[in-house]
């Protein structure tokens, strides 16, 4: 019998649609957003913020795209993923302080989750992710997109493939802006709006209390302890998994981070146990674009970032073979080359979409890690199985961050 | 004057700068921890320096700070930042410290003492939370079941268990998630018949259906008899669980999975067939394709359409012949997913089976093979794509043609160059000249392909001959030239003319004396117009230098005579956009036949030279005018003169 009969959620049968709601979603949920609007088997119903001007213009665009006035919108996670039995799937663009959590509490509530990234602010985090989808049977999905684009696929496949003989380096872009090491003050406190225009309360979650500034809630949050993740997180959450997928070392996370002494982190050696060594890098030395990843072997290279036509290769035959290489990707593993659709169709077959929990907590613990040796200034060793730091009590503290009540796991 | 010019400035930076501007990143450790405690204790501390030495002792703090994080735990605005620096903390007595307040606490500071506890899986705390699983406030009720989960110990979840049916409905979710993480926790220390009862009863209840998911998981991976359960899940009415049995399927691959699957297949709706074909495609197990294959022919497409996309996710040379089959159905997206299955399959024995489709008895399904070929680029295939060059359908063999062009390397230059000569229609005559010339420039060996083209000349009729010919054109070079231009010593006209063409095509301008002989001293007026046409079209190159351009112009200019001649030169001095192109056009401005073409060509030049801010522009634009004027004497078009009128205003404003 149909999920919607009985009034479940998180159950779609292929040939119905699929009832999603949104939390958290501004600039770049919006445009995530509309993608998925796009998708024939998609209608959004509901959306969550605890700031009054985000909700209502999500529900504007929502409503001008289907020419009705039904978009409901909530002001209270809870209640909303209490309420809303009826929601199949959750598309969640908060900032970096609220994913790993909106997740948890989503998939608890029955529902799969679309999560934008950096998809934890801790290592503890993604394990809990992990869990809360495999307890549940959920379908997680983090915003990695570049894990169903073409280009970037067909560099993954190139040296997964083996053409450029054995990988041994793969490079991944950090973000341009930012440093490695966070800020620690608050701004200046300014009084706090009526709990209906921004629930400050709960705009923190689970994060250190502290005064209201209308710049946090305008994106200033970027760069404070808190609520980022640094310069490494920011790009890192898509291009170490990209590159973790190029050398297919995804169920794993490197063991060893060897500490660059500047302040971004650039060129920062990672190497995996089995010598492989993924290396941080920032600015265009390696290609021109955002996002980039590189696959060295010793009979060749692959580069790519945004905007290429086509990636950069050592030899030009090597994109002889460019459609062949992706056509045949897609036909193989069925993946579209279109995040959203995915993910869609994951929650349809209950399969793990391409950036499942698991692939995010590996490339989050690998970012995760990353920070932690440039803010203890000190090469680290990490033991993916135990998921612990190697003779670091520091480090191993540093996995996780007590929640304030009531936003915790 | 000057100090308060640059304090409205500062003030005006400091306005409309973002205060973060003002602030850089610290570091994470800055205070050892005796200096971290005493700024909890001082009288003085501020909110925020109490914070920031929590999140310092967070990472460093010992036995030591214990006393003092604990002191701050009742202080509703420091109780959390007190258990951030505490739960991290790996010694006994923070427990002891977070155990003591579950009697005194409530509210928030409660709530998040208990989610530490948790986190620390503090086991001597069952029977404290135990007695908050009844607190009349949910939050803290609701935090007890969460962490006596984490706790995960049979006396944690017992715990849970005793409480859960009595605990009210808003609870239920936190109590059956500490029941779910007891579960887990049970699971890994390898208490399955704990597990298996616990989800056995649980998936029968009216709980959430996720909570019945949890325990419906829990059931089956902790089952003696694991099989059974799923086959029975998988039939189970509800469609979340069937669709949780699926999912769980997929974390347990392995043939008795798949037959499982398989079994449960016959008897599903189409829905549910869909959802299993997929997880059959993903366990990779080639014991699946039968079951897989049968639905590809169900009557309904969408089910069909899974099966087809199916096969191939399983990755193994057997779903071949049945994706070979139905690469050729008549619906073209169930045609299209099998073409796109087959190329994908990977592995010699795929490769294997399908080169063997190019001995089908089906020109249909040899076809298939050849464009299969060509997509997996099978070079070890070769032999049989010779092979195909020769077959009874013409379709057949032109495909073969192309691959042989696309997957050739040096070995097949001459079976190519065999193909074309013994070209049986046009269609394959055309497809071996462009296989041959690709291949001839791919492979890089201009001499060996000259000498081979020049062996199979003789004989040839006019097409293969001119075929072989632009082969040779595509090639380029000083030997491939020199068998060209002997070909325009042929008695055969068509083959002259050919030869004409090719040069005419010539990657450079090597070819262009020829043809200026031809143009000059050619024994048929045809063949001078062709040799004319061909050494102008140089001129309009413009990847050739100006002056070498200018050079052929002028030299055309002695050999043009008849009105359509003197036309091809001035389209080509129009496209060079030079003062020296003006002096060769000027003449024939005053010619009756050529003054529009000339006043057009003059029109081209002068409009891109009037465009030029150089050095020189001002003595060029003075050089125009007099041409110009001359134009606009000339013609009688009203458009032209318009535009000529224009020209020379701008060519007098720049000249002064």
């Amino acid at each position: 019998m149909p999920a919607r009969v009985l009034g479940l959620n998180g159950a779609v049968p292929p040939s119905e649609t699929i009832i999603l709601g949104g939390i958290g979603i501004g600039g770049r949920g919006s445009g995530v957003l509309n993608w998925m609007m796009g998708e024939p088997d998609v209608k959004f119903v509901a959306v969550c913020d605890p700031q009054k001007t985000r909700r209502e213009a999500v529900k504007k665009m929502v409503d001008n795209r289907y020419g009705n006035s039904d978009c409901r919108v909530y002001d209270d996670i809870r209640e909303f993923l209490a309420a809303r039995t009826d929601i199949d799937a959750v598309l969640s663009a908060t900032g970096d302080r609220w994913h790993a959590l909106a997740a948890v509490w989503a998939m608890r509530s029955g529902k799969d989750i679309y999560s934008e990234k950096p998809s934890s602010m801790t290592i503890a985090e993604g394990q809990a992710v992990v869990e809360t989808a495999n307890r549940y049977a959920r379908v997680y999905q983090t915003g990695t997109q570049r894990l169903s684009e073409a280009n970037f696929v067909f560099a993954i496949e190139l040296a997964k493939s083996g053409r450029l003989g054995k990988v041994h380096t793969t490079y991944a872009h950090i973000a341009p802006w930012d440093a490695a090491a966070m800020r620690h003050d608050w701004l200046a406190a300014q009084p706090e709006p009526p709990k209906e225009e921004c629930d400050w309360d709960q705009w923190l979650g689970p994060c250190p209390w502290r005064p209201y500034n209308a710049e946090y809630t305008r994106g200033g949050w970027r760069g404070h302890y808190d609520f980022h993740t640094s310069c490494i997180g920011e790009w890192g959450a898509h291009t170490f998994a990209q590159a973790m997928a190029g050398v297919d070392l995804l169920d794993t996370a490197p063991v060893h981070y060897q500490y660059v002494n500047n302040a971004d982190g650039d060129g920062m050696a990672t190497t995996f146990a089995n010598g492989v060594k993924m290396i941080l890098s920032r600015g265009d030395k390696h290609w021109r674009g955002s996002c980039g990843m590189r696959f060295d072997g010793p009979e060749g290279w692959v580069a790519v970032a945004d905007g290429y036509s086509r990636p950069e290769v050592s030899r030009p035959e090597l994109l002889a073979d460019f459609d062949k290489v992706v056509r045949d990707y897609m036909a193989r593993t069925q993946r579209p080359m279109s995040h959203v659709r995915d993910f869609f169709n994951c929650v349809k077959s209950r399969r793990k979409p391409v950036a499942h929990e698991m692939v995010m907590h590996r490339s989050m613990t690998a970012v995760h890690a990353a920070n932690i040796c440039m803010w203890l200034k000190r090469d680290l060793r990490f033991d993916p199985v135990k998921e612990e730091f190697i003779g670091d009590a520091e480090a191993n503290r540093l996995r996780s961050r007590a929640m304030r009540a009531p936003y915790m796991f | 004057m000057l100090k308060s010019s640059f304090t409205l400035a500062l003030a005006t930076l400091l306005l409309t700068v973002p205060s973060s501007f003002a602030q850089q990143p610290t570091p994470l450790l800055t205070k050892s921890e005796p200096e971290l405690l005493a700024v909890l204790t001082a009288a003085d501390s501020t909110r925020k320096q109490k914070a920031d030495a929590c999140l310092e002792l967070s990472v460093i703090g010992t036995k030591n700070a214990v006393p003092a994080l604990a002191a701050l735990l009742p202080n509703p605005e420091l109780n959390h930042m007190a258990r951030y620096a505490l739960e991290t903390i790996p010694d006994p007595s923070v427990d002891d410290a977070l155990r003591a307040q579950l009697a005194t606490l409530t509210g928030r500071p409660l709530v998040g003492v208990i989610g530490s506890i948790g986190v620390r899986k503090d086991a001597a705390a069952v029977p404290a939370l135990t007695r908050r699983l009844r607190d009349a406030d949910p939050d803290v009720a609701q935090a007890a079941a969460r962490a006596l989960g984490r706790i995960g110990t049979e006396g944690a979840v017992a715990a849970i268990m005793e409480a859960v049916g009595e605990t009210p409905e808003a609870n239920l979710v936190a109590f059956c998630e500490g029941i779910g993480r007891g579960l887990d926790a049970l699971f890994a220390a390898g208490k399955r018949e704990v597990v298996a009862e616990i989800g056995a009863n649980y998936r029968n209840t009216s709980l959430p259906h996720q909570v019945r998911s949890a325990a419906l998981r829990g059931a089956i991976r902790a089952a003696g008899d694991p099989q059974r359960l799923l086959a029975a899940s998988l039939a189970e009415v509800e469609y979340p669980l069937f669709a949780t049995a699926v999912r769980v399927a997929q974390e347990m691959p392995g043939a008795e999975t798949t037959r499982t699957l398989a079994a449960s297949l016959k008897t599903a709706s189409p829905d549910r067939q869909i959802v299993m074909l997929q997880a059959l495609g993903l366990s990779g197990d080639a014991s699946a394709l039968p079951a897989i294959t049968e639905l590809t022919k169900s009557s309904v497409k969408a089910v069909r359409l899974a099966a087809v996309r199916a096969l191939p996710m399983v990755a193994n040379a057997a779903a071949v012949p049945d994706l070979a089959s139905l690469a050729a159905d008549p619906d073209r997206e169930i045609a299209q997913a099998a073409q796109d299955g087959l190329a994908s399959i990977p592995g010699p024995q795929a490769d294997a089976a399908i080169t063997a489709l190019l001995a089908s008895d089906a020109a249909s399904q040899r076809a298939l093979g050849l464009d299969l070929i060509g997509k997996r680029r099978l070079t070890q295939a070769m032999p049989a794509v010779i092979k195909a060059t020769q077959d009874a359908e013409a379709g057949v063999r032109v495909a073969a043609i192309r691959r042989l062009g696309e997957l050739g390397g040096a070995a097949e230059v001459p079976v190519l160059a065999g193909v074309l000569t013994g070209a049986k229609s046009n269609p394959e005559l055309d497809a071996a000249e462009q296989a041959l010339s690709g291949l001839a420039v791919r492979v890089g060996n201009p001499a060996g392909t000259v000498a081979l083209v020049r062996s199979r000349l003789a004989g040839l009729d006019a097409a293969k001959s001119a075929a072989m010919l632009r082969v040779l054109g595509a090639l380029g070079g000083p030997d491939a030239l020199e068998v060209v231009r002997a070909a325009l010593g042929s008695q055969d006209a068509a083959i002259r003319a050919d030869a004409i063409r090719v040069l005419s095509d010539w990657r450079t301008a090597d070819a262009a004396p020829d043809l200026l002989n031809l143009a000059r001293s050619a024994a048929t007026a045809n063949d001078k117009m062709l040799g004319l046409r061909g050494y102008v079209g140089f001129a309009s190159n413009p990847d050739l230098p100006v002056e070498q351009r200018l050079a052929i112009c002028r030299e055309a200019a002695t050999v043009v005579q008849r009105p359509e001649e003197k036309r091809l030169l001035l389209g080509a001095l129009g496209s060079i956009k030079n003062v020296a192109a003006v002096e060769l056009i000027t003449p024939h401005l005053q010619a009756a036949d050529t003054k529009e073409e000339a006043v057009a060509a003059l029109v081209a030049v002068a409009d891109e030279l009037l465009k030029r801010n150089d050095a020189s522009a001002k003595a060029v634009a003075a050089q125009l005018i007099t041409p110009l004027e001359a134009a606009g004497n000339a013609t009688g078009n009203a458009d032209l003169a318009k535009r000529v009128k224009t020209l020379t205003e701008r060519a007098q404003a720049k000249a002064q």
